[in-house]
């Protein structure tokens, strides 16, 4: 039973075996005559013939055909061709070009399986390759390799030169003797057209490269259609610089430290034509603040909660000597080639939910003379007030309170007077901090109540945590005693206030990061910068010590002093509240346009700073 | 010669204006302002300018090469990249394409030497890595298109000297491990200028960072010489000068 499965087996293998040994004509044309074997005889050649080992095929000037060997290989012969299967075994083959034309596509060999072409003047390596190949029965030949790659070697060296070359595709070799030196080249465009033409036989010449022609028309079309698309991205590039030059501005949604939800916008524009000013708006649906932070060292939230579209910012403005150019990018070199000072500078932080009542803190810089030179200062004199002669004033100073819509004919508004202390017009009145607007009135018009206030000579300032260690989350404290006007000494707790922050580094989601998270993140500051923020949260609070309050044992020396100096109370009334009852600022800063700013403007700032 | 000549006087006269036109004070100093904002980014232009991103010519199985310019001089980014065949095209079955595979390293040793002498920081290293895979076909014989894609990694990092470290915001950082990191999708074109010279084009877009970057090549035997756009780079152009071998 088993020799009968056997026999069985074999026979049904058997013809896939002759079949794959021997190469077959599959296409022809006109005459053509072959030789199935070494010793056999010339005879008319059809379709379908078998050549084996030592057989030949020729074509006469009107005939062409195809052969296809048993590894796939496809051999166009065209006219006047003769060609002899030199060889043909399951890891070699030869064929020899007596003389005439082939075309040569080998689309798949075995490991260590070997494909040659000889011609009268050289033998052809090949592996994967596609050519074409002509000879004379005197050794003259050429070949173009049309994709992979093929190495030839000459039967006879030349005198000069190589006698082997690898010819990668698009390159071919032209050898007008046998003997004679030969180098590669590249094909030119006509013998490229040639050999990449239809070779199948019974194609009427005109038609052998209707193919080709139909392929350039495609490509022709893909090259229109790649010049339309360029230029509409060109459109597309130059209409988005329009917008780059005409605004810079940047926006992000995204989670506060408290967990609201927060969109912040970020703007760059200029309200006068010799004016640079910043915006950085925060805006969220609804505002609450849990205190959570309070046990950690942070500051008590007095304000209402689940407050409705809150609205705080943080507004930098810079006024120079000369008006700006126009577009920002021309500012480096205007910096440069003219000599620009800034006159003056505001930095406001502001909770303008209710526009009627604004709290809010501001600190001013103007022009003076330091040393042998100019700069912006704040102390004392931005606001008018003349240097006290018992205390050191160089000392920061804030303008901070509640603005309020003043009643009556005539009263300014909680926003007018905002901008009018952005725009540093207020003066000192020197008596408990209290203000006037430089055109007119007092800043304090019955309702509203604003001071500006002096940092403290010797008060330690309150920081935590110090030393944190790297996987510990980025919150910090910080609070500076500020003594309310220019007094020379402060008598009693209610001169002073404390100037509160709460500096949190956050992620999108509102999550604390360590430094750790920060510094060993692996990933381009770009990336890091969008993926972060920074959040702070600013108070004013009442002080439960004067300065230089009675002993040693009650003044504030370090940091624990301070922290106890810091009532949780608010210094400004706020909304309804009761007296300690006031509200925040709390401001979360994306540095996405500040980036952007910096560099476009390093020239301009290292200026300024010279 | 006459051709020659001809090139440079147009180059001289073209050069007159051309500088007058820039502020170079106030363009040295945006760039500085670029670099401080994105380091990394700007280092890793450099590290792009090193990448072999060109498929092996047909009938080369692997190949080695090293960034002379800028990178060995003046960025002193010692490199060594190397690509190899996996794939020679039509060899399985007609049509399918040569594969490659690429990768490279590369090592600065200034920042190495730079923190020899210093007082705060202990060590730095900078260093960097590809790895990705290139298909080539051909669409006539003097013509290849290839694509692909790499896998790009720059590494930095910064540790400082015992009570050298910095604070930020009441944290004290003793080292900093930034870099960058991006995902590349590369296409282009290769055509013959002449026996063993090819030129190529490919344009690279980086899948995290959005941003496209694109490279002109000419190259022979033993050189490579290319021109790197970054449009939204430090630096705009990057005259390239590599060493390969193919084999």
């Amino acid at each position: 039973m088993r020799k009968n499965i056997l026999s069985l087996f074999i026979l049904f293998a058997l013809p896939g075996v002759s079949l794959a040994v021997e190469a077959k004509i599959i296409s022809m044309s006109g005459n053509v005559e072959a030789r199935q074997a070494r010793e056999g005889q010339w005879g008319p050649a059809s379709e379908s013939m078998e050549i084996a080992e030592g057989g030949a095929i020729r074509t006469a000037s009107d005939g062409a055909a195809v052969l296809l060997l048993p590894n796939k290989t496809k051999v166009w012969l065209k006219d006047a061709t003769s060609l002899e299967i030199e060889q043909r075994q399951t890891l070699a083959s030869r064929l020899a070009l007596v003389f005439g034309r082939i075309k040569v596509r080998v689309p798949h060999l075995m490991r260590k399986e070997k494909f040659e072409v000889r011609t009268p003047a050289a033998v052809c390596a090949v592996r994967g390759t596609e050519f074409t190949l002509g000879t004379t029965e005197e050794g003259k030949m050429d070949l173009q390799v049309l994709f992979g790659e093929v190495k030839l070697r000459f039967v006879v060296p030349p005198e000069k030169g190589n006698d082997e070359f690898y010819i990668p595709q698009g390159q071919g070799l032209s050898l007008d003797e046998k003997g004679k030196a030969a180098k590669p080249a590249l094909l030119n465009p006509k013998a490229e057209r040639e050999a990449l033409e239809n070779w199948n036989p019974g194609v009427k010449p005109g038609d052998r490269q209707n193919d080709l022609k139909q392929k350039e028309n495609d490509r022709a079309q893909v090259r229109e259609f790649a010049r339309v698309t360029t230029n509409s991205n060109n459109e597309v590039k130059s209409f988005l610089n329009v917008v780059k030059e005409s605004d810079l501005e940047a926006g992000r949604t995204l989670t506060d430290v408290h967990g609201n939800l927060v969109r912040v916008d970020q703007r760059m524009m200029r309200p006068e034509a010799n004016q640079i000013q910043f915006f950085n708006l925060v805006k969220r649906p609804t505002y609450s603040n849990d205190g959570a932070s309070v046990a950690k060292g942070g500051f008590r939230y007095n304000g209402a909660q689940d407050v409705v579209n809150r609205l705080d910012y943080m507004q930098m403005t810079m006024a120079f000597n000369k008006d700006l150019p126009q577009r920002i990018e021309e500012w480096p070199s205007f910096f440069n080639a003219n000599s620009v000072d800034p006159l003056w500078a505001s930095f406001v932080l502001a909770n303008r939910t209710d526009a009627k009542e604004i709290f809010f803190i501001a600190e001013g810089y103007r022009k003076q003379t330091v040393g042998g030179g100019t700069e912006l200062v704040n102390n004392p004199l931005v606001i008018g007030v003349p240097p006290s002669t018992t205390q050191d004033d160089n000392r920061n100073v804030i303008i901070t309170g509640v603005l309020q819509d003043e009643a009556g004919l005539g009263g300014v508004k909680a926003i007018d007077g905002l901008n009018r202390i952005t725009n540093l017009k207020v003066v000192g009145t020197g008596s408990n901090g209290k203000l006037n607007y430089t055109a007119g009135g007092a800043v304090d018009g019955g309702l509203s109540n604003v001071v500006w206030a002096i940092k403290t000579l010797n008060s330690s300032s309150y920081s935590a945590p110090k030393n944190a260690p790297d996987n510990a989350p980025i919150a910090q404290f910080q609070a500076d005693m500020y003594l309310v006007g220019n007094k020379t000494s402060g008598t009693t707790k209610e001169d002073y206030l404390w100037f509160a922050k709460e500096n949190y580094v956050i992620s999108n989601g509102g999550k604390i990061r360590t430094s750790d998270e920060l510094v060993n993140s692996h990933t381009d500051p770009f990336t890091l910068l969008k993926d972060n923020a920074l959040e702070s949260v600013m108070y004013i609070k009442k002080s439960t010590k004067a300065e230089l309050n009675g002993s040693l044992a009650n003044q504030i020396l370090t940091s624990q002093d301070a922290k106890n100096a810091i009532s949780s109370q608010d210094y400004f009334a706020y909304g309804v509240g009761a007296d300690g009852v006031g509200t925040n600022i709390d401001i979360v800063f994306i540095p996405d346009l500040m980036v952007a700013a910096v560099q476009r403007m390093l020239p301009a700032i290292t200026n300024l700073k010279n | 010669m006459k051709r020659l000549i001809l090139t440079f006087l147009v180059l001289f006269m073209v050069k007159s204006p051309a500088f007058a036109k820039i502020d170079w004070t106030s363009k040295g100093m945006q760039i500085a302002g670029e670099i401080v904002a994105n380091p990394a980014g700007f280092f890793y232009d450099f590290q792009q300018d090193l990448e072999g991103t060109t498929p092996l010519p047909p009938g080369k199985t692997f190949g080695i090469q090293t960034g002379l310019f800028p990178t060995t001089i003046p960025m002193t980014y010692t490199n060594v990249s190397g690509k190899f065949r996996l794939h020679g095209e039509g060899r399985i079955a007609p049509g399918v394409p040569q594969v490659d595979l690429i990768g490279g390293y590369f090592d600065m040793l200034g920042a190495k030497l730079a923190t020899k002498d210093s007082q705060s920081i202990d060590s730095a290293k900078f260093n960097g890595y590809y790895v990705g895979a290139i298909a080539s076909s051909s669409v006539s014989p003097r013509v290849r298109t290839f694509w692909g894609y790499k896998h790009s990694v720059l590494n930095a990092e910064l540790n400082f000297k015992p009570g050298q470290e910095v604070e930020l915001l009441g944290t004290k950082v003793s080292s900093f491990d930034t870099g960058f990191k991006d995902d590349f999708l590369i296409v282009g074109i290769e055509t013959p200028k002449g026996v063993s010279k090819l030129w190529s084009i490919q344009l690279n877009y980086g899948l995290k960072t959005q941003v496209f970057s694109s490279k002109v090549s000419w190259y022979g035997k033993y050189f490579e010489l290319g021109l790197n756009i970054y449009p939204e780079g430090v630096l705009v152009f990057h005259p390239v000068w590599n060493f390969h071998l193919n084999f």
